[in-house]
């Protein structure tokens, strides 16, 4: 059986990238470039998701993307393991590294890089 | 005394041919030079002893005297010491500050009453005159003319003014000669008498006391005036009384009255910021009781209004004669405004490198794509590779550009000379949208323009138009997902009224006063550094127009119209013809 990937990501290019990078492998993709209604998906338990790859960008307004990665904890019931990729620097990232089930891959990433990442969270 | 020997003489006569014996006769003549001597005596000394007590009652008299200005204490100096001595001038005279000349600052002509100033000597003409005044408190030349200390004044000064004696005192300031006070007798010549010298030296004390006041008072008026030149809060606190003196900026800076401020320093410690305070006050006191001199801090101070505004507060502690410290000085410098830009910097340095960085990572993930994709012989990838490394690229030019743009700009660097000063609107609109017809057709929006007919080209460099518009056109695409996009220019007065329309996200009613500051993002998420609209509202209010931005709210799309001058009637005429 497939696994289940949730994209959530706000740039159209990303979902190119994603698309071209996992889509080949044994994943079944679900894009969205709107946070709050991955958040809709996972709480009303639309599908089941064997992994979220988040790509929201967490700058200035690293509150509120904090504040969304806190509802989405919340709704996965730390389950479901999530992989952030972003820009941000581990420095950035900051206490968001001890949460359970969490790992960050950094922007550029590689193909190889996030398959193998992908593998160790699944596998 | 004269007089006494002659009627000594006379006496004696009489006695002469009287019937006494020589020897008797003799004890008489004794007797009475005796007693001619000692009245004599008490003779000269109640004379002497009345001129000390008018001569001591002159200088109390001056003594008391209250004077406001340096020449009014000068004047009156001068004229109660002449009509105390009976001397037909009384001067006082200073050197300059090189000392080449005595420059008189006050003459007193006793017989005219009247007072005089101005007349120069040079100094190198007359040596020994200095040199003996260096040497002596008091030169008394009672023949003046003759007087090796005062010759040297006889034919230029002296014969013409038929001044006869002298009495000259020399004034000291500070450990140094700085001047003399002149005494010159007109008429027979004059023997200056012992009290007379010991009169002057006071008279010349004097002036070095109101010099020293004078100067002081002009010290007190220096600091006066700066303290109402100055934007700072400065501040006089006497260590004794604990009593402080601020001077009006404290009531502009902070926004205080007279009575809430108060005369005691505790007011100033209850306006420190209470995570501060402790830190602060400990520290002035530590400096004071280290015998330190300068103290300087940096805290948050509350303004009337509740607010804190961000100070940097300097001092300097006073001391008495015995170096205990008891008055400190200093002044508050209000550094909000650069606390601010600090902190702008940093965001920006954040900021601009998270915004450099993202492009970046996608051009590098573009480019993975593409080589993929020519691996896989897969077109479609090389494709997607490619667009999104074009719109990356893109994207990083913009970006960097718009922060150059705006270092530029708040520096006030001058762009070099525009070669078109007018823009006919036409053809510049048409082609400034022509740029964003990929992205519009991407995003499936309508775009519309509209130019009234007949406007006059605007008077702005064709660049700073299209950046500005630009600016306002990639945010109307930025921020509208669907619908459409209408650009309308229309003359309104003197302007052009470019209306750039959106159907878009819209911003909050609350962020409206926003969108002109710098790194202000009305939505999170989105590209781009936050630089845009401050860029237009700077490069059109350079020329001389502004920007204004209305939205109905959040999804009720957004409004933003540059107004730009238009050009002149003449200039009307010939943009007409190039357009």
């Amino acid at each position: 059986m497939k696994k289940e990937i949730l994209v959530v990501e706000d740039d159209p290019q990303m979902h190119d990238i994603y698309r071209d990078m996992l889509g080949e492998q044994q994943f079944n993709l679900t894009v969205t470039d709107e946070p709050l209604r991955a958040l809709q998906m996972i709480q009303r338990k639309e599908k089941r998701f064997d992994l979220i790859l988040l790509d929201i960008l967490m700058k200035e307004s690293l509150l509120d993307g904090r504040v969304f990665f806190v509802q989405l904890r919340e709704a996965l019931q730390d389950k479901t393991p999530v992989i952030v990729v972003s820009v941000l620097n581990e420095d950035q990232v900051g206490d968001l590294k001890q949460i359970n089930n969490i790992s960050f891959l950094h922007k550029p990433i590689k193909r190889q890089e996030l398959l193998s990442e992908i593998r160790k969270t699944l596998f | 005394m004269n007089i006494c020997l002659k009627k000594g003489d006379d006496t004696m006569k009489e006695f002469g041919e009287s019937r006494y014996p020589v020897t008797e006769r003799r004890l008489v003549s004794d007797l009475i030079r005796y007693t001619l001597v000692q009245k004599e005596a008490e003779e000269t000394l109640k004379a002497r002893t009345e001129r000390i007590i008018r001569l001591q009652t002159a200088l109390l008299g001056l003594a008391k005297e209250n004077y406001t200005t340096r020449e009014e204490a000068f004047r009156k100096i001068t004229e109660t010491d002449a009509k105390t001595l009976s001397v037909k001038r009384v001067s006082i005279w200073f050197f300059t500050e090189d000392r080449s000349e005595i420059v008189c600052e006050d003459l007193y002509i006793l017989d005219r009453n009247s007072h005089e100033k101005g007349i120069r000597l040079q100094a190198e003409k007359y040596p020994n005159y200095f040199k003996a005044l260096e040497e002596s408190r008091t030169v008394a030349a009672d023949d003046a003319q003759q007087d090796p200390r005062t010759s040297e004044f006889t034919l230029d000064y002296l014969k013409p003014l038929g001044i006869t004696s002298m009495m000259d005192v020399s004034i000291w300031h500070q450990g140094k000669l700085v001047g003399i006070v002149c005494h010159e007798h007109v008429g027979p010549k004059r023997q200056w008498q012992p009290e007379e010298q010991d009169f002057v030296g006071s008279i010349s004390d004097m002036v070095s006391l109101a010099l020293e006041s004078s100067e002081r008072q002009s010290a007190e008026e220096r600091f006066r005036l700066m303290a109402q030149a100055t934007n700072d809060a400065v501040w006089d606190w006497n260590l004794v009384t604990n009593g402080v003196w601020w001077n009006e900026g404290v009531r502009s800076l902070f926004g205080y009255t007279e009575e809430e401020i108060g005369p005691e320093a505790t007011w100033w410690y209850e306006h420190i910021h209470p995570e501060e305070k402790e830190r602060v006050v400990e520290g002035i006191h530590r400096l004071i009781e280290s015998d330190g001199r300068f103290w300087s801090d940096e805290y948050r101070f509350a303004r009337a209004d509740g607010s804190y505004a961000h100070v940097y507060d300097r001092g300097y502690v006073i001391c008495d004669e015995e170096r205990k410290p008891v008055r400190m000085i200093g002044a508050m410098m209000d550094i909000t405004e650069r606390k601010l830009l600090e902190k702008m910097k940093d965001d920006l340095f954040r900021d601009a490198a998270h915004e450099l960085r993202t492009p970046y990572a996608m051009i590098q993930m573009g480019l993975d794509l593409m080589e993929r994709g020519f691996r896989q012989n897969n077109r479609r990838k090389i494709f997607t590779g490619k667009k999104i490394i074009g719109i990356n690229v893109d994207r990083l030019e913009h970006d960097v550009e718009n922060l150059l743009d705006i270092f530029k700009l708040e520096a006030g660097v001058q762009q070099t000379k525009e070669e078109t000063l007018t823009v006919a609107a036409n053809g510049f609109f048409k082609e400034a949208l022509r740029l964003y017809q990929p992205q519009i057709q991407e995003k499936k929006l309508k775009l519309e323009l509209k130019i009234r007919r007949g406007l006059p080209p605007l008077r702005i460099p064709r660049t700073d138009l299209l950046r500005a518009f630009r600016n306002v056109l990639d945010n109307a695409v930025k921020f509208t997902d669907r619908g459409s996009i209408t650009v309308f220019v229309r003359k309104q007065e003197n302007f052009a009224a470019i209306h750039v329309q959106d159907t878009g996200r819209g911003i909050r009613k609350e962020d409206l006063g926003r969108v002109f500051e710098k790194f202000f993002k009305a939505s999170a998420g989105v590209q781009g550094v936050g630089l845009g609209l401050p860029i237009a509202k700077l490069l059109v209010e350079k020329a001389g127009g502004r920007i204004a931005v209305h939205s109905g709210g959040l999804g009720r799309g957004t409004e933003v119209t540059l107004f730009v001058p238009l050009a002149e009637r003449k200039l009307v005429a010939k943009g007409r013809e190039a357009a």
